[in-house]
Formats: C-alpha cells, structure tokens, sequence
C-alpha cells in the first residue's frame, strides 16, 4: 500500500516537474535575446560584460533596419486591412448560407495555415516570374493578404457562431434595415472577434520570412528579411536588439488579444 | 440567398485563384521544365518542355534520399519530443482545477506560437552556440567551449522548441473532451489517480496524440530558418535546399521538384488529419 502511494506521489511530481520544466524552456530563449541586445561591446556573448542601450541607438540610426521596420508596418497594416475587407464578408457567407462547395472553400481559405510556407514563397516567384509582374511591394502584399486571411476568417467566423441571429431579428423587427441593422448590431457584437483576427494577421505578416524572402528586392526589404541576411553575415548584438523589438512587438499583441476577446478561444489549432 | 453568398465570397475566392492556385500550378509546370545549365536570368535558364527527367534525378540520387531521410528524420525525432513534453502542459491546462493556473500556462503556450519566430531562432542560436548559456554552463563543469550550432541535434532541439506550443495546444482540446465524468468514475471505483491516467484518461486521448503527432511532423518538415541558423549550412533539409536552389544556384527547375515533393508531403498529412478528425466526430 505505501509503495503504490510512494508511485502516486512520484507520478504526479514528475508531471509537474515535466510542466515547469518545459515552460522554462519556452520562456528562457527570449528572455535570454533580450539580456544579450543590452551588450555594450561588438561580441554577443553570456554573460554580457555589461548593461547598455547602445545596439538600440544604433538600430535608430541604422537607415536599412529603421527603413525595413517602416516597410514591415506599412506591408503589415495593408495586408490586414485587405484580409478583413475580403475576410470578413466571406466569413458571414460561410455561416449564414447553405450553398454548394461550402465545405471545399472553407478548406481552401484556411490551406495557407498548413501548406509549406517556403513552398508558397517560390511558387509565387515562380509564377511572377512567368507572367512578367515586377512590382514588388504589390508581390508582398497580395502574399501576405493570402497568408494571413486564414487568422482573419478563424476568428471572424467564430465572432459570427457566437453571434445571437435574434438580436438581429429584433433590429429588423422594429424597424431597421439591413444596413442599420449591421451597423448597430452585428458589428459591434463581432468587433471582439474582428480585433483579435487584424492583430493575429498584423504579427503573422510582422514576422513572415518563408514568403517575403523570395519576393522582396532591396527596396522592400522587410525586417524579418534584414535581420535573416544580417543573421548571417555577423554575430553582432544588434541582431540582438533588432530581434528583441520583434519579440516585443509580438508579444504585445498577444496581451492584446487576451484583453479583447481572451485567448481561450484559440485552443483549437 | 444563394446570389448574395456567392456575392460575399467572390472576392476571396477570385483572390485565391488568381495568387493561391495558379501559382502552385506554375511551380508543378516548372518542375517539368528543363533547366539550361549555365545560364543566367530566369527566362534563360528554363526551357519549357514536359518531362520527368527533373524528378527522376531527384530519385535516382542516393544523396537526395538521404536529405529527404534527414528532413523527415529531424521533424520526426522533434515531434516525439515536442509530444512527450507537451502532454503533461495540456493536460494541466485541460484539466487544472485553478483558473489563474490554466489562464497564465495557455496565454504562455499561445505566446510560444506567436511571438516572433525569427527573434527566437536567433535567441536558440545564442543559447546554443560557443559565447552561449550551455557554454557557460558547462565551463562550470570545467567543460570546454560547447558549440552545438551546425549539428543536427541543434535543429531537433530548434524544431521541438517550436512544435511544443503546436502540440500542448492541439491536446488540450482533445483532453478537454473526454468526458471528466469517466474519470470520477475510476476514481469512484477505487483507482489511484495514476492508476485513472493509464487506464481511462491516455487512452481516452491517444486520437487527440495521433492527431497532434501527425499535425508536428507536417509542421515540423516544412522548418527553414530553424536549419538554415541553427544548422548554419550543414544540416540540409529540403526546404534549405529549396532556398538555396531557388537563389544561389538558381536550378529553379530541381528546386521546384523539392518543393512538389514537399507541398504533397503535407497535402498528405492535412488530408490525414481530416480524415482522423471527422470519424472523430463521427464516434461521438
């Protein structure tokens, strides 16, 4: 009897055990880069000889790194507006109407998530290539509004699920119409789900490297893009610093998200 | 009814055509092309023809085999990995009874999946490289300088570290759907709570592992910054390849044969994991 309860305790400390353990591993890395971009000399290296902000400053002055940064955001906010405005219609579709090849497009529309995305970059080049399209930034961003729809549609069409047909109903009953019906009911009750889809899409194109990587020239370089070339050119703590502004960035988002709508609706991949 | 759906879903599907399926219809083409040794510029270097050649080089070469083998080799031992420890953080989020518990180990899983992939690849370099953590550490241990970067143990330790967050998560909704009152039950019926987890609880979710197992290894076969930085060139796995065809050696048509290799690989898995999802559903 004691040495099954002796098995109980140790089976159980061992799950825990296995849990902080793997945690830590996720979180040590990050916060690690972000110990490392406050090295003051040349050399990445751990311990850091000191504490500094010098790789930030010079990432301020860097012109490429603060250009790239702009062509991030600029690409990112365009590309989630453009996945909304196609998204978000499509999302009511696929939740109010029955019609046929429902379930194939629903496929479809969410495939970008699982495909290779190295795969999708050189088909893109390649097909660009073949039909003479040269303007890169254009490239970019129909990329990335395609990349980033599936974040878009998973959340709007939960939004739309959760969303009570009857409050509809009732607009329409007293008198509204179908404009001022969306406008005063549905969207503010999807509003949740239309914030958490854009920021999911924002840090999802932020942070694309697999497509942008065949498609941008020197003149769209994204941030990702700069920092993969800089990766492997050197070993400076600006790499360092640049990586933790991501990081920061990203993270940011997902504090966002749990603040609008919580991140609990995400458990299924 | 039916116009207006199909009104709301043109814009999408139109875009989806256009830049989605035609261009993977280009790189099937390309992959048939012949590739003009020597030759620079794109239109140059590929003479359209339809011929098999690309992918009987592909096959016949015992040196592509083996970096097919190694793609799937460092993606499998990763998912087995990312798996084991995934497991005890799903189930403690699916079934903790402590909201603040569930609440901080999800928004930290869902952070794993989000934040910035690139920044922490780099930070994987750093904690694995010679000036790293593990270095340091090891000097304690009067070890010398450790430098696992450009090993292949460095990528399976880069690829589990970001198939962690794919996995816990997809078990947490198959765990969250075994029905907790089976397991008051065994409890009921005098099993010890490891007693309950072998025979009721791991059984209950070996779908929801076979599921999340074959959505690691679709994932975990496509990583490329992960074996381009960690590997630092010497583990090459087919999407390394397909980079470094696609632009340095610029034998676009060899490289679009990996990536059709690759793209059926996962076009495989996902219909595999549909498939075990909805006679899933079916059962229940």
């Amino acid at each position: 009897m004691t040495l099954r309860r002796l098995f109980e305790s140790i089976g159980s400390k061992l799950k825990w055990l296995a849990v902080v353990l793997t945690m830590l591993f996720l979180v040590i890395p990050p916060v690690l880069i972000v110990l490392t971009s406050m090295e003051p000399g040349m050399i990445m290296v751990f311990p850091t000889t000191g504490l500094s902000l010098h790789w930030y400053v010079y990432f301020i002055n860097t012109a490429p790194l603060m250009e790239a940064l702009r062509t991030s955001i600029v690409l990112a906010s365009l590309a989630t507006v453009f996945s909304l405005l196609i998204g978000v219609p499509c999302a009511y579709a696929i939740v109010r109407y029955d019609f046929k090849g429902k379930q194939f497009l629903s496929t479809l529309f969410v495939s970008p998530l699982s495909l290779p995305s190295i795969v999708f970059g050189v088909s893109l080049l390649t097909y660009f290539n073949m039909v003479g399209f040269y303007f890169t930034f254009g490239k970019l961003l129909v990329a990335h509004v395609i990349l980033v729809i599936p974040y878009v549609l998973r959340t709007t069409m939960a939004a739309f699920i959760g969303l009570d047909v009857s409050l509809e109903d009732a607009a329409k009953n007293l008198g509204a119409d179908e404009i001022q019906t969306f406008g005063k009911i549905t969207l503010p009750l999807i509003k949740p789900g239309l914030i958490a889809g854009g920021v999911f899409a924002f840090a999802t194109s932020f942070d694309d490297l697999g497509v942008a990587i065949f498609l941008s020239d020197y003149k769209t370089y994204t941030l990702p893009v700069t920092l993969f070339a800089f990766m492997k050119s050197s070993f400076s703590p600006a790499i360092a610093a640049v990586s933790s502004v991501l990081l920061i960035i990203t993270f940011a988002v997902i504090v966002v998200i749990e603040k609008t709508m919580g991140v609990d609706k995400f458990t299924g991949i | 009814m039916r116009y207006a759906a199909s009104f709301l879903v043109a814009p999408a599907l139109l875009v989806f055509l256009v830049f989605f399926i035609l261009p993977f219809a280009a790189l099937a083409s390309l992959s048939f092309s012949t590739y003009v040794q020597g030759a620079v510029g794109w239109k140059e270097a590929i003479k359209p023809t339809l011929t098999i050649s690309n992918y009987i080089d592909f096959f016949s070469s015992s040196v592509y085999w083996e970096y097919l083998f190694l793609t799937l080799r460092t993606a499998a031992v990763s998912t087995v990995a990312a798996v084991l420890l995934g497991y005890p953080v799903g189930y403690t989020i699916a079934r903790s009874q402590s909201k603040a518990l569930k609440k901080l180990l999800l928004v930290w899983v869902i952070a794993g999946l989000y934040v910035s992939s690139i920044g922490r690849v780099f930070s994987l370099a750093i904690l694995l490289g010679r000036n790293g953590i593990l270095s340091w550490l090891m000097s304690f241990y009067g070890g010398g300088p450790l430098n696992l970067i450009g090993t292949e143990s460095a990528v399976d330790i880069g690829i589990t570290y970001f198939l962690i967050p794919v996995a816990a998560l997809s078990l947490v909704s198959a765990i969250q759907k075994i029905d907790p009152s089976l397991e008051d039950a065994a409890r009921n019926l005098g099993a010890t709570g490891l007693q309950t987890f072998y025979k009721v609880t791991l059984p209950l979710s070996l779908p929801g592992i076979i599921a999340a197992t074959v959505l690691c290894l679709a994932i975990g076969a496509n990583f490329f910054i992960t074996p381009v930085v960690l590997g630092a060139g010497m583990v090459l796995t087919l999407p390394v390849l397909i980079y470094d065809r696609f632009m340095y050696t610029l034998n676009y048509p060899f490289g679009a044969v990996m990536s059709v290799i690759l793209l059926l690989f996962a076009l495989v898995i996902v219909y595999f994991v549909n498939k075990i999802l909805v006679s899933r559903m079916a059962i229940r």
